[in-house]
């Protein structure tokens, strides 16, 4: 889960990390932005609710921003969004990073903001890095982390900061933060510029007032597949799609589904409906949950219907026998089996 | 000797959870295995299916002296009893237990790393088992049978799919480990246990693409002298890299596959 930027912005602000002032447009009023706005230069952050995707724009006027800002309204459809960011004249730029490496705990990377790219100052040896331990930096790695971005002045409060923004990963179960850049101005304020969280989705639980704001990650859909795939387990939905690729055909993307009936056949509604799906292959490997309760669902949803996409159903598991003979029973247009290779050859 | 679990485990269950739970413990129980205590606060009697409940790990590892620790409770409280059972000097903690939140992982790792003293497989664990001695976690124990190959994976149906198809092809398993892929013990780490272990004579892999650890097994297998590796990545399309493993790519085939080569 990711958060809108301003969203970040007051989740920092709430732990006393200072962030620069903005102006969120929702829609497009000339009057009211012409008498509300004022900056001369800024940046524009459009983001589309579909879709992570945004678009940053420096505009050296306020015409010039309306302008932009007509035209997002204007043409997208969907709902949009424009964050204006008045520009700060930062003295100097720092990138802050911190994340989650599996077996070595939390890092933060930091670095001076010097136009290269992140992989080329790594190439230099100019991202540092230290090891969260126990929720916290100690008080000497941000002392060397501070005399490695070479920062001679405001240590102390630029110090707090940096604490206080892993204090806040920490807080709100983040995944990754990155601050790039962040900065002091020209009169001494530190300021985190532009900033993006994202928020561990197993941490719902303890994150509720957070998950309200977020937006999930738009699924990526690989379509254009001519066998829809449905097994149980992400695993074995995995494998059923080799098995078609093998074949020589081409895979949907696979409905992963439970031991759970309700699920199977909404997957097989959503299957049959896709277009480009020419053929589904059901593949279920159900162990001790009876078979015979699965054909009789996938039966009723048959009678349902007037016509239906040809299946190839592959069951495995208690009473799979009997419920392979129901199904192939049902229709010429289902092919039943227990055996996968059968199944497979059968595309 | 097999690894990890065997006839003489002592097993815990901590969280047992509603019907579907005390239909898998009793599953266990049916195959053999020696469930010798329960922690989970839902049940206020003495024991569910002959099994007694105890309040703490640490009153269970007293009274019952588990070895294993089956965890089973909902994510939001997996973490907490993950350390319970690490903090009771549990040898193998499984977590069947998953989508634990990943700060809370940080902090287990970190916990077992440090310590060193418990072997955490999962989250997301199918379970342990070694065929017609004990079986521990939710898979159907019918399609596993005893023999010679190792297998480790971080899927669950995918593994019965496998197992029963060694099974139907004549050749059994030594013992069976769901990893999960969310942390604890990686491929490597079981590997290695596999290798030591006298019964077993080759080792099937499976794993998902986007799993950690896959290169490191193909480094580790160039290492040295090792037993028959076989390794099925789904998702996979890339070809490998030359090496001594033998890549499975078609998953209909894993029975013969793991069956025909020399031993």
């Amino acid at each position: 889960m990711y958060l809108p930027e301003h969203q970040v912005y007051a989740l920092l602000r709430r732990f006393g990390v200072p962030t620069p002032a903005y102006h969120l447009i929702k829609q497009f009023d000339k009057e009211s932005l012409l008498s509300g706005l004022s900056f001369e230069r800024a940046f524009l952050k459009v983001r589309l609710y579909e879709g992570e995707e945004r678009e940053v724009h420096e505009v050296a006027s306020r015409e010039e921003a309306l302008a932009i800002v007509e035209q997002v309204f204007a043409t997208n459809p969907s709902p949009a969004e424009v964050l204006i960011v008045p520009a700060i004249s930062l003295e100097k730029r720092y990138y802050l990073a911190l994340s989650i490496l599996k077996k070595r705990g939390v890092e933060l990377v930091a670095s001076v903001d010097d136009g290269l790219s992140l992989s080329e100052r790594e190439k230099e040896h100019r991202l540092f890095r230290e090891g969260v331990e126990s929720r916290r930096l100690h008080p000497f790695q941000i002392r060397r982390l501070l005399s490695r971005l070479g920062i001679t002045k405001d240590r102390e409060r630029i110090g707090k900061s940096i604490e206080r923004i892993v204090a806040a990963f920490f807080y709100f179960d983040a995944t990754f933060l990155e601050i790039a850049p962040f900065g002091c101005t020209e009169d001494g304020n530190f300021v985190a510029l532009s900033v993006h969280m994202e928020i561990d989705e197993n941490a719902r639980f303890r994150q509720k007032e957070i998950f309200r704001l977020a937006r999930k990650r738009p699924e990526e859909m690989v379509l254009g597949g001519n066998i829809g795939c449905m097994a149980n387990g992400n695993g074995l939905s995995r494998a059923t799609c080799d098995l078609v690729r093998r074949s020589g055909k081409v895979p949907s993307s696979p409905v992963s589904v439970e031991r759970n009936i309700e699920s199977i056949v909404q997957g097989l509604e959503r299957l049959d409906q896709e277009a480009g799906v020419e053929k589904i292959f059901i593949n279920l490997f159900t162990g001790l949950f009876d078979c015979k309760t699965i054909a009789t669902a996938i039966k009723k949803w048959v009678k349902s219907k007037k016509a239906h996409k040809p299946m190839v159903i592959r069951l495995e598991g208690t009473s799979a026998t009997k419920a392979c003979a129901l199904l192939k029973k049902l229709s010429k247009d289902i092919v039943a089996t227990t055996s996968l290779k059968e199944a497979v050859e059968e595309l | 000797m097999p690894i990890l679990v065997n006839r003489s485990s002592r097993v815990l269950y901590q969280g047992v959870g509603g019907e579907e739970g005390v239909f898998d413990l009793q599953q266990c129980l049916a195959y053999g295995t020696n469930v010798v205590g329960i922690v989970d606060s839902n049940y206020d009697g003495k024991q569910v299916l002959g099994v007694p409940i105890f309040s703490t790990v640490c009153e269970a590892k007293k009274k019952a002296r588990p070895n294993v620790s089956l965890v089973r409770v909902e994510s939001p409280f997996a973490a907490d009893a993950i350390l319970e059972a690490e903090d009771s000097g549990i040898e193998c903690i499984i977590s069947q237990s998953c989508n634990l939140p990943k700060h809370d992982m940080v902090e287990v790792e970190r916990v077992f790393e440090k310590n060193k003293r418990s072997r955490l497989l999962g989250p997301s664990s199918f379970g342990v088992i070694t065929p017609e001695q004990a079986k521990v976690g939710k898979m159907p124990g019918y399609i596993f049978s005893p023999g010679p190959i190792g297998m480790i994976s971080s899927a669950d149906t995918l593994s019965y799919e496998a197992a029963w198809q060694m099974t139907r092809s004549g050749v059994g398993q030594s013992t069976c480990l769901g990893i999960g892929n969310e942390g604890g013990a990686s491929f490597i780490d079981l590997l290695s246990l596999f290798e030591k272990d006298s019964r077993t004579e080759g080792v099937l892999l499976l794993a998902l693409e986007e799993d950690e650890g896959i290169d490191e097994v193909i480094s580790w297998a160039k290492k040295g002298r090792h037993k028959p590796l076989f390794f099925y990545i789904a998702g996979r399309e890339k070809p490998f890299k030359k090496s001594d493993i033998v890549m499975i790519e078609d998953v209909s085939k894993i029975g013969e596959i793991v069956n025909n080569v020399k031993r």
